[in-house]
């Protein structure tokens, strides 16, 4: 890739997966007012939210950050098998964008027992979104973390290049 | 391989491990398990009650 070229896809790259997970701390946000509300509309309105922001936000950041992580690790001489911290990486974009696929079903659950009249509080509130957005935001940061640092370790690819 | 890697993959390997383990155990988790501890059909079924009994379309608002 041309210098050029390769500052257009990390652009790409960084934008999509901090926009990932800015937009998992938002949903974060959306999923304890969720927990701690008193006010049955709010809940209500924050899993139909949810669902929503799941979709048409989270879904495709993440296939972004996934794509353009492969681009850049393809493209540039960091290679996708050549050192550790490359590897972990996608593994882990891996894990969060097929947990993050599996959960729309649950989400998509919960926004349909939210848009059903007579669905009382106690019923409604759960844990789980806050467990799994929780667990998202650890995921996302300590990947971000890795891309900054870039901690030392080539593999058996990276030493024959 | 360095050691941070170990970690990592330790750490992995232990979440893995506590993920089957739940599921040999017939812990409940995953689409559907959320709603109140109760399965989300029933729930919905509950919620929906009080329009699925107006069927013969008596009800006018």
């Amino acid at each position: 890739m041309s210098p050029r070229l390769r500052k257009l896809a990390l652009t790409a790259h960084v934008t999509s997966s901090v926009g990932w997970l800015g937009a998992v701390a938002g949903s974060l946000g959306l999923a304890v007012a969720a927990v701690v509300s008193e006010d049955i509309e709010t809940v209500r309105a924050v899993y139909v939210t949810l669902e929503l922001t799941s979709a048409y936000v989270l879904v495709p950041l993440a296939f972004a950050s996934l794509l353009t992580g492969l681009i850049q690790a393809l493209g540039t001489s960091w290679g996708l098998f050549r050192h550790y911290w490359v590897i972990v990486k996608l593994v882990m974009n891996l894990f969060a964008a097929v947990v993050l696929l599996l959960y729309l079903q649950t989400l998509s659950d919960l926004a349909g027992l939210a848009s059903a009249p007579g669905t009382d509080l106690d019923t409604l509130r759960t844990p789980s979104p806050v467990l799994h957005a929780s667990a998202a935001l650890l995921l996302l940061l300590i990947a971000t973390t890795l891309s900054i640092f870039k901690p030392r370790g080539t593999t058996r690819f990276g030493r024959q290049v | 391989m360095p050691r941070w890697v170990k970690v990592f993959l330790i750490v992995g390997l232990v979440l893995l491990l506590i993920l089957v383990i739940s599921l040999v155990l017939g812990v409940k988790h995953g689409p559907g398990m959320h709603s109140g501890h109760r399965p989300l059909v029933a729930a919905v079924a509950t919620a929906a009650q009080p329009f699925s009994a107006d069927t013969t379309g008596t009800h006018k608002s």
